[in-house]
């Protein structure tokens, strides 16, 4: 799997997938672009986000709506790393509580693997809410 | 300004395997699965991770070299990453190649960027290690002058 990033100028990057889809990069100061640590989070998001969706597709549950909620904490220092990483899961359709904590729970332990490459130094925990179908 | 040492970033379903996804400023990223049937909407996570690592070191390299005063007039990074072949599929291996082209950047200068990128800023280098291994590359392509 590959991609590509381009510097554009100043501190703005542009991202390449490989079927071509571009990502806009920057600092916050440059403002036109998400910095790259949010999209490590990002990237985490929607990893276990698509496993749950999955899931719960296959496991004939009705998910209407799936929001995924991540807070970090970093370290005050360089580099920054993430040590506390926090996942709200926020569901709405006529679904079964343990039917949702279990695919979450495949998610995380199995089929993610940002949760499984970023788990080694950030300690992950996350809770979920489901809502009814209106 | 924000708190530097909290982040929140949110993903919203968008039918299929598609969601869109904010972070606190507003700015949004559509994802997809590569699997979708047709075009995907976007690129995929593990695309975005790829992103991450690659977007984080291009922005200390670029900054450490204009400290040095280098004259870098542009900047490519290729990354390739190597999955584990048994789920949950994680890179086992990223590969990072710089392009750096500029007038007589010093090879030596560029290194020396890559290795305080890697070894002390990068944020999401840290947070990958020890999981993935990066690996870094560089080549210097001098401009006419």
């Amino acid at each position: 799997m590959g991609i590509e990033v381009k510097w554009l100028e100043k501190r703005q990057f542009v991202g390449i997938d490989s079927t071509g889809h571009s990502v806009v990069l920057s600092s916050p100061a440059d403002g036109i672009g998400m910095k790259p640590s949010d999209l490590l989070l990002v990237a985490l998001a929607g990893c276990t986000a698509y496993d749950v969706v999955d899931i719960l597709e296959k496991q004939r549950q009705k998910l209407v709506g799936l929001t995924v909620e991540i807070s970090a904490d970093q370290e005050p220092e360089p580099p920054w790393t993430f040590r506390r990483i926090h996942v709200v899961y926020r569901l709405r359709g006529e679904l079964d509580p343990k039917a949702v904590q279990r695919a979450i729970e495949l998610s995380e332990t199995k089929y993610c693997s940002v949760a499984a490459t970023v788990r080694c130094a950030a300690d992950l925990t996350s809770e979920f809410e489901i809502e009814g179908p209106d | 300004m924000a708190d530097k040492s909290r982040t929140e970033v949110q993903a919203v379903w968008q039918g299929g395997l598609a969601f869109e996804a904010a972070n606190q400023a507003g700015l949004t990223i559509t994802m997809d699965s590569p699997l979708a049937e047709g075009m995907p909407k976007g690129p995929s996570p593990m695309q975005l991770l790829l992103m991450s690592v690659a977007g984080c070191t291009a922005m200390d390299v670029i900054s450490i070299l204009e400290k040095k005063r280098q004259q870098v007039t542009a900047l490519e990074v290729k990354v390739i990453g190597q999955r584990a072949d048994d789920h949950p599929r994680y890179f086992r291996e990223i590969e990072l190649v710089f392009v750096v082209r500029g007038h007589d950047v010093d090879p030596k200068a560029v290194e020396r960027a890559i290795e305080l990128s890697a070894e002390k800023y990068c944020s999401a280098s840290a947070n990958l290690q020890p999981k993935s291994e990066i690996r870094h590359h560089f080549e210097v392509e001098q401009e006419e002058s």
